[in-house]
């Protein structure tokens, strides 16, 4: 075929043209160690790419949130640890209090130090983080959570607001704890139900403060209020259970320590109680269900009834049901808040396992970007000599055709 | 012996014309277009004798130039594919080196913005951190609009890019129109034979032409060549020329159109194509504006869902959140400058959801006493009816076009059209609408509450503003809580709203909560306010047990500082996908931009590639006719100059056998 001399010469110099071109990407492929360049390279790990990148910032975000709630839950930890080195110490003076030996200057002193652990237990419930916030008030944490008010109780200003902090894309992980969930919201009693000895009562009788034999009975009835009277039954001193609506639950002769309802019940209500001591004809004892009362409230009660006087039998023995019942609070709000510690361990737990999953997320798309985008070496250099040995054969080739011609002759 | 004289001197004629012609090749070995010519030789008439017939010599008959029509023709297609090819890859790649570095494209703004609202969200109380999010949110906007910027600066190079070619287009037509002429009248001069240089050069025009837009041609038969172009559009017709002109697009003066320039004008643009003109009205209709309007849709979604979202929460003044960003859901239409003179009627677009508005405008026409509505993405008629309100109910039923018009009054007359553009302008408008980091609504406007003594442990969790289902802004605060309290005669909670809120739902005001069977289920109620008649719709959860007369409550989220609901779910926007009808992130929608201006890049560098070897084979073959081959030439210069030598040679021999015969006589 003819050929004719500007096309061998455009086309020589066209292949060589072609060759620097692609000569040049591989050189630029090889400074930014990038396979794709532009999406054009290959548009559909470009789009891929850019999606990686966002999870990949966004899988950070939640590492560093996830270090925060860390360290938000430590620090509230290590005040709720306080808190019930402050309640342990308060058992500890309970139970000594209450110990009948005591004199009534010994009590004042304890009540003295119970004093102060109140304080101190107030103080750590108004503390705040290292940006000012309070750390118990709920969501209001610029308001301090609890103050007290003209008639001298402790209140409460927060709200029952609990922070959560995203630590994965389906995962927001609580990093906070209402004062109210944790000072407030105290069942008293045995966290069922709690007794009382009636003020009035004449005799020794000291209530225990009992416990659940069966649930489903108590939440069958729904709970009730229980009244336990004594009345002389023909020279036998005796007592009668009856529910709020003076419905008889049990009656029967009074032994000392014995359970009450006994085995004549009518109805099983669900729960026992003992009554030791020497009740009187008149005297009165109440079962009602559990109600939520603050850790500063039982304290205050505790101190109000450490520094009671038990001078009479009457009065000792409503000491005694008292004291039993304080223990009993005290040993409710150290349930609480060994519940929420117990709580805030699993979720400083769950939240360092996130983190390794969080971790193995970010490598697993960082390998799956480098992947796509980073650049094979040892192929582009070996694709760098081969375009450049191409493109030194087509300059060679140029120059010695470029030579030849019939004119050279003439 | 005259006739050996005779006969030599016609070979010294035929063979100098015949080197004549090579030169001429060779010294137009590299003139751009040009066909190598030969000297066509043939015997003269021979001499009758007696004997029979002498020759006597020989002659020129033509100068042929090598040159086949369909070769030619088929350069000038594939110059023209080429053409279109190779300029929208140079436009498509501009576009397509701006999305491609990762940092300079929407990705990071979009992860810095949202990595902002976590930490506001781990912060809820940091002023730092709000203003962390404020700049961030300024960045995110302005990148948009730097984006959208870059994008309309390639709309004024595509502009510019038809007007020039369109110019010399005209030039060229009329060049051609001249050598029409020229060699009408060559050709009648010369009886018929082709003036094959001015043929070359016209050859050589159209090529040129075809490289700008695809041609057709037929010859006529004095020679002269009529082009056409487009879809029969005639350009040069004889020695006349039809001329074009570039406009402003009808409605949206950011754009140019191509007229034909008679008497009314007529749009042709559609009808161009390949060539330069076909390849940058492709790139600005392939490329172009689907990445301009599927960033302005991501910007519109973005900023609406936003600040629906921010306006559902209350900040650190205690009030409700406003707008996040500007707001971006009105438009106004774009009238034709071809409406009557007399309508005076005006239009706006509103999104009415974001999920489901399209990357698209829409031509809306009214033509007899009935609007017409096209999606301009696929030409596809979305509404049609003799009212807005009729095209209003057509937008947003299934599949919903996400957005309503609104008419705001004025004439309208048969004709006229307007161009809606619900999106075409967010990211350039994008802009921060708070500038005080407090106003950052970061907490949620109600909480929970539940009485002291409430005897169960009953609880009510994950109380959340329904997004879908709320009126914006939220009415804060609430005069007083609503009260949830149990009765155990039918296990239900009996809910009492404050005053100035009526409660819609449930109906009874009743929720049954049966501890044993529902704990743990989620409930919601609607509120209305009485005064402004929005609604609220809360979700929440019951669990645990409940006895008699205990209370809950929802009340307003007044001090609530430390609260940071609203902000993690400002922050699920993020994955939310809540764009192209629910399938999309606001992220993977720009990715999906972006790997389609990859694809069409990538296929448009591949089609040039094809396209190139086309041409290349064309022109090789072309030129394996036409061309010059130096050697070629060279060999003939040898082989025309020893038939010239050897023809003076017969001259020589002549005057020998004169001077023989003159010496014989003068003896």
């Amino acid at each position: 075929m003819r050929v004719s001399s500007q096309y061998i010469q455009r086309m020589s110099v066209n292949t060589m043209l072609d060759q620097q071109a692609r000569l040049s990407d591989t050189q630029l492929q090889l400074s930014t160690g990038k396979k794709i360049l532009t999406p054009a390279d290959d548009p559909v790990s470009a789009g891929l790419i850019l999606d990686i990148d966002s999870g990949i910032s966004r899988n950070t975000q939640f590492q560093e949130n996830a270090s925060l709630a860390m360290l938000k839950l430590g620090s509230e930890e290590s005040v709720l640890v306080s808190v019930e080195n402050n309640i342990l110490r308060a058992r500890e003076l309970a139970i000594q209090a209450a110990n009948f030996t005591n004199t009534d200057e010994d009590r004042r002193y304890i009540a003295f130090e119970l004093q102060e652990i109140r304080e101190q237990i107030l103080a750590l419930a108004n503390s705040r983080d290292e940006q000012g916030d309070y750390i118990f008030s709920g969501n209001q944490v610029q308001t301090q959570p609890f103050t007290t008010d003209a008639a001298g109780n402790v209140v409460y200003n927060g709200d029952q607001g609990q922070r959560q902090l995203q630590i994965a894309e389906e995962r927001r992980m609580p990093v906070s704890d209402s004062g109210y969930e944790l000072f407030l919201g105290v069942r008293n009693g045995n966290g069922t139900f709690y007794t009382e000895a009636n003020t009035a009562n004449s005799g020794s009788g000291v209530i225990t403060v009992g416990s659940v034999t069966d649930l489903a009975p108590y939440n069958a009835l729904l709970p009730d209020t229980y009244s336990i009277n004594f009345y002389d039954n023909a020279g036998v001193l005796s007592y009668i259970v009856q529910d709020s609506t003076a419905g008889i639950v049990d009656t029967g002769p009074y032994v000392e320590g014995a359970e009450i309802p006994g085995a004549t019940a009518v109805i099983n209500i669900g729960v026992k109680v003992e009554i030791t001591g020497q009740p009187v004809v008149g005297d009165s004892f109440s079962i009602a269900p559990s109600i939520n009362h603050g850790i500063i409230g039982a304290m205050d009660a505790l101190i109000a009834n450490v520094t009671s006087s038990r001078g009479t039998p009457p009065a000792s023995a409503i000491f005694d049901s008292q004291m039993g019942k304080s223990i009993e609070d005290l040993d409710q709000a150290l349930d609480n808040i060994l519940e929420v510690r117990t709580n805030i361990g699993a979720r400083l737990h769950a939240t360092e396992r996130q983190q390794e999953l969080n971790e193995s997320i970010i490598h697993e798309m960082t390998v799956m970007k480098s992947d796509m985008n980073d650049l094979d070496y040892g192929e582009a250099v070996t694709r760098l000599n081969m375009q450049m040995a191409g493109l030194q054969a087509a300059q060679q080739t140029y120059m010695k055709v470029k030579g030849l011609s019939l004119f050279n002759y003439l | 012996m005259a006739d050996l004289l005779g006969i030599g001197t016609s070979g010294l004629l035929a063979y100098q014309s015949a080197l004549t012609t090579t030169s001429h090749n060779i010294s137009n070995l590299n003139t751009e277009g040009y066909s190598r010519q030969r000297v066509e030789l043939a015997t003269r008439i021979p001499e009758r004798t007696g004997a029979g017939f002498f020759g006597s010599g020989v002659n020129v008959v033509n100068v042929q130039r090598y040159y086949d029509q369909f070769i030619t023709e088929n350069v000038w297609r594939n110059t023209s594919e080429y053409s279109a090819l190779s300029s929208f890859h140079e436009m498509s790649s501009q576009v397509d080196n701006l999305v491609a570095d990762t940092r300079a494209g929407l990705t990071p703004m979009l992860e810095e913005f949202f990595a902002a609202v976590q930490d506001v969200a781990n912060n809820p109380t940091s002023i730092p951190a709000r203003q962390v999010l404020l700049s961030s949110g300024e960045s995110l906007a302005s990148r948009f609009a730097a984006i959208d910027q870059r994008l309309a600066t390639m709309q004024e190079e595509v502009n510019a890019k038809i007007e020039f070619t369109v110019k010399e287009i005209n030039q060229f037509a009329t060049s051609i129109a001249d050598l029409n002429k020229e060699i009408a009248s060559a050709i009648g001069v010369s009886g018929g034979k082709s003036p094959n240089d001015l043929l070359d050069q016209r050859d050589h025009l159209l090529l040129q032409l075809s490289e700008r837009v695809q041609i057709a041609t037929v010859e006529q038969d004095d020679g002269m060549m009529n082009v056409f172009v487009g879809n029969g559009q005639s350009l040069v017709v004889g020695a006349t020329v039809s001329r074009y002109q570039v406009l402003r697009d009808l409605h949206d003066p950011y754009k140019v159109d191509i007229y034909q320039s008679t008497n009314p004008a007529i749009p042709v643009t559609s009808y161009l194509t390949d060539g330069v003109i076909g390849g940058v009205v492709r790139f600005e209709q392939e490329v172009l504006e689907p990445a301009r309007a599927s960033l302005g849709q991501i910007a519109a979604a973005l900023s609406m869902q936003v600040n629906h979202q921010h306006q559902m929460g209350v900040d650190l003044t205690n009030n409700v959140g406003g707008e996040f960003f500007a707001n971006l859901t009105t438009v106004g239409a774009l009238a034709s400058s071809l409406n009557n003179p007399a309508t005076t009627m005006a239009i706006d677009s509103v999104i009415d959801d974001p999920t489901q508005i399209r990357a698209s405008d829409y031509l809306l026409l009214f033509r007899a006493g009935s609007y017409t509505m096209t999606r301009r993405q696929d030409n596809v008629v979305v509404a049609t009816g003799a009212t807005i309100a009729d095209i209003n109910l057509a937008l947003q039923a299934t599949p919903a076009e996400g957005f309503t018009l609104i008419d705001n009054g004025g004439a309208i007359n048969t004709g006229d059209s307007f161009l809606v553009r619900p999106i075409a302008t967010a990211a350039d408008k994008m802009a921060m609408q708070i500038i005080n980091p407090e106003r950052v609504a970061a907490a949620s406007p109600v909480r929970t509450w539940s009485n002291i003594n409430n005897v169960g442990d009953v609880l009510m969790s994950e109380l959340t503003v329904d997004a879908t289902a709320t009126d914006v802004p939220v009415d804060f605060p609430m005069a007083a809580p609503v009260g949830f309290t149990y009765t155990d005669i039918t296990n239900e909670f009996i809910i009492t709203p404050p005053a100035g809120w009526t409660l819609l739902s449930p109906a009874g005001s009743t929720l049954l909560y049966n501890s044993a069977v529902n704990d743990g289920n989620q409930y919601s109620i609607v509120l209305q306010n009485t005064l402004s008649g929005n609604q609220m719709k809360l979700d929440f959860r019951l669990s645990g047990d409940v006895y008699n007369s205990d209370a809950l409550a929802i009340e307003s989220n007044r001090d609530g500082f430390g609260d940071n609901s609203n902000a993690l779910e400002l922050s699920s926007l993020q994955t939310l996908e809540g764009m192209l009808g629910g399938t999309a992130t606001y992220q993977s929608s720009y990715g999906r931009m972006v790997s389609d201006v990859g694809t069409k890049t990538h296929f448009a560098e591949v089609g040039a590639g094809v396209a190139e070897s086309m041409l290349n084979q064309a022109v090789e073959k072309r030129e394996s006719l036409s061309g010059v081959n130096m050697d070629e030439e060279a060999a003939n210069l040898i082989a025309y100059q020893q038939a010239y030598q050897a023809t003076a040679k017969i001259i020589t021999v002549a005057d020998e056998l004169f001077q023989t015969l003159l010496g014989a006589v003068g003896r």
